[in-house]
């Protein structure tokens, strides 16, 4: 008696398998999130996150994003940061240097033309928007590289 | 069983060509449009933004829906300025008017080939959005505005249903009692009470206003039914106000909203039918423990069911005929009629990336930068592992509200 070869029978039984699999966890939902409840430290603040004292602006080399107002500027004060400057002298830095803030525009997520982030190498500091994951990657300096 | 040489070869080419005919067919056949759909839906929604840019400069037939979808996606991803643009434009091109010669040419028209112009449920869930995040954006006028309209766009299909959208009425509460227009937040929560009574913080608030007018009885009354419904008391257990606490709102999109078929029995209309999605609602919590949970404030496709339309969809749908069988009986024009104008069938064409439904949650807690975690529950109240949701540095500050707004979908955090 021949033998008969079962072998292509079993490959397609198998790739049936292996589909029918994929399917069912893409439809499912199989998928585990398992993004950790404990967040990397703030390495940046803005608006959203609130000021972190002592943290000088990101103009003069620092991890401050928020935006340039009065109460700020005198916050740095107190905390003996940029004593030679004004609020005004603040706001013409950030505009000589090309980046846009919460004066220019609000709300882009940092996704309009000056974007991304200046934490993510771009031109705008608008406050990033809560619950996303452009907001938690400028907030923690973690994310991965972007070309502009 | 042995077969030649030639039958195999023919079998694989046989085989390769109807797979490779479907899988290019399939690949092919998407528009633009259908493919920022899907990849919405996948929660890719950096690429969902691409296709939809892409329809931004076809100022065609479905334009509205369009600008719509794009608006949607790009309200997901947080980028308030770009939703701005994208439903306003959406929303002036419902609102426009269309010449008398134009109105005669879509009146002949076939639906699926007309000008969307939008469902009544359409205009009012895009002031909703423009409410929503105006209120974002920190411009309170225009968010009163924006949830105005949606009140006077939602024309129900009776008049009960007429203005019925809670979400704008609890925002206008809010807005109201802001401005210290307490009269009119006490309106508006009253409203929310009576339209869905299930839900619990318009019951806090409307206590809360009539405490302020020294009815005490009143107040405590309405405070038993607040207290009745939330049973995470997330507000606290009385109305004493603790001015150490922030207030953090979250507004959850929820699930996939309302689609349009061709009815079974009037093949030429088109019927509102619930898109089945699993999550329910979603417990939050922080790393120091439950919150609460969210309440639906609004079914988006109750909204719709109940949305006026279908009068006007029938005065619509008889002129149409009666128009082109007119057109038929013109010589040289009537044998091409239909093909031109299409037939009467029913318009099935939505706003793709509309919510199932919105729910809120809303909570005092101590001012700080917290993490917080969504788990999602089926009608069963078990649990969804992939629907799960963690968000870093949410921000609660002393006697400033703060907004989360937040869209649940499947597989939405991969890592």
């Amino acid at each position: 008696m021949q033998r008969t070869n079962r072998m292509p029978i079993f490959l397609i039984f198998l790739l049936l398998v292996i589909t029918s699999v994929i399917f069912y966890c893409s439809t499912t939902g199989t998928f585990i999130n398992t993004k950790s409840i404990h967040a990397p430290p703030i390495q940046y603040c803005n608006d959203a996150t609130g000021h972190i004292p002592g943290s000088k602006p990101w103009i003069l080399g620092g991890t401050c994003c928020c935006t340039p107002s009065a109460e700020l500027m005198e916050q740095y004060h107190k905390d003996g940061i940029a004593l030679d400057l004004t609020y005004e002298d603040l706001v013409r830095m950030y505009r000589e240097a090309g980046i846009t803030t919460d004066l220019d525009h609000k709300g882009c997520n940092n996704m309009c033309d000056h974007g991304p982030h200046v934490v993510k190498g771009g031109k705008c500091m608008c406050t990033p928007t809560p619950g996303t994951k452009n907001f938690e990657e400028v907030v923690s300096g973690v994310f991965e590289t972007v070309d502009k | 069983m042995h077969y030649s040489k030639g039958l195999k070869a023919f079998f694989f080419w046989f085989l390769l060509l109807t797979f490779g005919t479907v899988f290019l067919l399939g690949c092919a056949g998407k528009s633009a449009f259908q493919k920022g759909q899907e990849e919405y839906y996948k929660a890719d929604f950096e690429k969902s933004i691409e296709y939809f840019e892409k329809t931004k400069t076809k100022k065609d037939k479905n334009y509205v829906l369009y600008m719509l979808d794009l608006g949607t996606a790009y309200f997901t991803i947080g980028d308030y300025y770009e939703a701005q643009n994208a439903y306003l434009a959406g929303v002036q091109t419902m609102e426009k008017d269309v010449s008398e010669l134009e109105t005669a040419v879509q009146l002949a028209k076939s639906d699926r080939k007309k000008t969307y112009t939008g469902d009544p449920h359409d205009m009012v869930m895009a002031h909703i959005y423009l409410g929503l995040l105006s209120m974002e954006l920190g411009d309170i006028e225009a968010a009163e505005i924006e949830f105005k309209k949606a009140l006077e766009s939602d024309r129900g299909k009776e008049e009960k249903y007429e203005g019925d959208v809670c979400l704008a009425h609890y925002f206008l509460g809010q807005i109201y009692k802001e401005k210290g227009e307490l009269d009119n937040a006490k309106v508006a929560f009253r409203n929310v009470t009576e339209y869905n009574p299930d839900f619990p913080y318009a019951w806090y608030e409307l206590a809360d206003i009539v405490r302020e007018e020294h009815l005490f009885e009143e107040s405590e009354k309405l405070f038993q039914n607040y207290l009745e419904k939330d049973k995470y008391r997330s507000l606290g257990q009385s109305l004493e106000h603790d001015d150490n606490l922030g207030d953090l709102t979250v507004v959850l999109c929820l699930g996939k909203g309302p689609m349009k078929k061709a009815d079974p029995f009037l093949g030429a209309f088109s019927r509102v039918t619930p898109t089945k999605y699993k999550e329910k609602r979603a417990e939050i919590s922080l790393s120091e423990g439950i919150l609460g949970t969210t309440y639906q404030i609004d079914d988006v496709t109750f909204q719709a069911k109940t949305s006026g339309g279908f009068g006007g969809q029938l005065a619509r749908k008889t002129a149409q005929v009666v128009t082109q069988e007119a057109l038929k009986q013109v010589p040289g024009v009537g044998l091409f009629s239909g093909l031109l104008l299409g037939g009467s069938g029913a318009d099935v064409r939505y706003w793709y990336t509309l919510p199932g439904e919105f729910q809120i949650f809303r909570g005092f807690i101590a001012p700080g930068n917290y993490n917080l975690e969504l788990k999602f529950y089926d009608e069963k109240d078990k649990e969804l592992k992939g629907y799960r949701q963690v968000w870093y540095y949410i921000s609660v500050r002393k006697g400033q509200p703060s907004i989360l707004i937040l869209r649940s979908m499947l597989g939405l955090q991969k890592t």
